[in-house]
């Protein structure tokens, strides 16, 4: 049934011009047919797909799934891996004793001139000249005893490792978090911060710290010191330690520097000292004036202040700042060191595989400046 | 002797003939369809979306189809099962909300006056705003050009229902367009 409106819409079906264009012909319609010819479709090729048929293009995505699910278990198989030989690295019992690995010449453990094959707890190794012997320092490392040393070990646990260097000279490369592995020596201690260093001291405690590759800390009554690699700094046996220097810092330099640290840093920031080592430093000396500033301010008010702001370059680094928040300054200057980060240690990694003994036996035998 | 897998179908076949030709893949039945259906679901597309928008979308609908050809239980029903097609992806790009080309007026014949421009703007607004059966089919016939009986023939209705919806919504366009406020925008 139709109502009103749709019978007086059907009046007109006999309009044949809008139902096959025959008849007479609609002005209305005829008029919108001129009007919308514009928007029809224009005939025009069918387009072929580029894209290859779906069931491929599934295999392809499937594929690709699998592919990604596999690199991903590979690399979570890769991490448990690394995580599981990294913990049983670090594992280490109480006094367990220490493997020795090598030794050549006269090496007593404990007094008994034997070949030795491990070091206890409270032990003493001594070597004699000419003689030299490896140790696998726990787990996390290797320890080398130079000609007319004396070493003891006096602690050794998961976390903790540490020796007395007594006199003669020490090689170790330790890849492990920092604080786990140091040596005591008369007038300080030496802790490892992921690296390679050599130690050599005297029956007084006076001598060198060398460090190859990453950082050490030297801490004594006085001053704690932060050593990055390729510089060395002198260590005393009255617990005064000087000033990191660049291996290859200049003799002018090296004189001007230990001028410095023998009075304290109480010389005149516009001084003969301060003006020698300004002349002479370069970027590798930058450590060595940014310790002096960080030990001894009154410096600042020279023109080291500037040599410095000069070789590393910080927008920080202004008079102004300086007098507002010096640590702040400082921290900017530390951050440009051209060395590894310290909280870095693990990108020390090479430092994780055994040295080769030709290696190791150049730096004992050298007084390790490189 | 070798045949052109166009030479497989001619012009005259029967949709379902062609249909079945375009299954095993044949190019040529492929091409027949596009070619009589094409306006067909360009018009369909144009009561929901810019005529840029429907050039493009007409060719997609066109993949889709043929991809999933295989699924078409009867070759007879292709013309109703293609405007569903067409239907479906007018109503996601319109779901969209923005104009697939970025084109939003219709840009079209540029001979035409601004007058003439304006009144098929207003033409076209008003169709699109009938009831769907009106508004496919008076575009069917006022926009692509098809007679009421081709009209018939590919979309699958009945012609007594084409002829109906035909001269209904013709009358409740001369309605629409008889309102002073109707246009474009409306």
């Amino acid at each position: 049934m139709i109502n009103g409106d749709e019978r007086r819409r059907d009046e007109g079906m006999d309009n044949d011009y809008l139902w096959d264009r025959s008849g007479p012909v609609d002005l209305e319609a005829a008029r919108l047919e001129r009007l919308l010819r514009g928007h029809a479709h224009v005939d025009a090729p069918r387009r072929v797909p580029v894209a290859p048929p779906p069931t491929p293009a599934l295999r392809v995505r499937r594929r690709g799934w699998r592919v990604a699910f596999a690199a991903a278990a590979m690399v979570a198989v890769c991490t448990l891996g690394v995580s599981a030989w990294l913990q049983q690295r670090l594992q280490w019992d109480a006094g367990e004793p220490w493997q020795v690995l090598a030794q050549q010449g006269d090496v007593r453990i404990d007094g008994r001139s034997q070949q030795a094959t491990a070091l206890a707890l409270d032990g003493t190794l001594e070597t004699g000249k000419d003689a030299m012997t490896r140790l696998r320092a726990a787990g996390i490392g290797e320890m080398a005893i130079g000609a007319g040393s004396r070493v003891r070990l006096l602690e050794t646990r998961t976390g903790r490792h540490r020796v007395q260097l007594e006199q003669g000279s020490l090689w170790a490369r330790v890849w492990a978090p920092p604080g786990q592995f140091g040596v005591g020596v008369a007038g300080a201690d030496v802790i490892d911060l992921g690296c390679e260093f050599l130690l050599k001291v005297d029956a007084d405690g006076n001598g060198s710290l060398s460090v190859l590759s990453g950082w050490v800390q030297v801490d004594n009554l006085r001053r704690e010191v932060l050593v990055p690699q390729g510089t060395r700094v002198r260590v005393n046996g009255d617990g005064a330690a000087g000033t990191p220097q660049a291996f290859s810092a200049s003799p002018a330099f090296i004189a001007a520097l230990d001028a410095i640290d023998a009075r304290n840093g109480a010389v005149d920031p516009q001084g003969d000292e301060i003006r020698r080592l300004i002349a002479e430093s370069r970027l590798p000396d930058a450590i060595s004036l940014l310790v002096l500033l960080r030990d001894y301010p009154q410096l600042a008010e020279g023109p080291l202040f500037e040599r410095l702001a000069t070789l590393l370059p910080t927008p920080l680094a202004t008079r102004s700042a300086w007098r507002a928040d010096r640590m702040a300054v400082l921290n900017a200057w530390w951050d440009a060191l051209p060395y590894p980060r310290v909280k870095r240690w693990w990108t020390q990694w090479p430092d994780a595989f055994s040295s080769r003994s030709g290696k190791m036996a150049y730096w004992l035998r050298t007084q390790g400046t490189g | 002797m070798n045949r052109d897998d166009r030479d497989d179908v001619d012009e005259a076949d029967s949709v379902p003939v062609l249909v079945d030709a375009a299954r095993r893949g044949t190019g040529g039945a492929m091409d027949l369809l596009f070619r009589r259906f094409a306006p067909v679901v360009h018009g369909v597309l144009l009561g929901y979306v810019q005529k840029a928008d429907a050039d493009d979308l007409t060719q997609q609908v066109f993949e889709t189809a043929m991809q999933r050809l295989g699924d078409l239980r009867e070759a007879a029903a292709f013309p109703g099962w293609l405007l569903g097609i067409a239907r479906h992806a007018a109503l996601d790009a319109r779901r969209r909300r923005v104009a697939l080309t970025g084109i939003e007026i219709d840009a079209v014949d540029t001979s035409a006056s601004h007058e003439d421009r304006l009144d098929a703007e207003r033409a076209l607004a008003a169709i699109r705003g009938l009831p769907e059966a009106y508004r496919e089919t008076l575009l069917l016939r006022l926009v692509e050009g098809l007679t009421g009986p081709e009209i018939a023939e590919r979309t699958g209705l009945t012609a007594g229902s084409v002829r109906v919806n035909l001269h209904r919504g013709m009358a409740l366009l001369r309605d629409a367009l008889a309102e002073p406020n109707t246009g474009a925008g409306a």
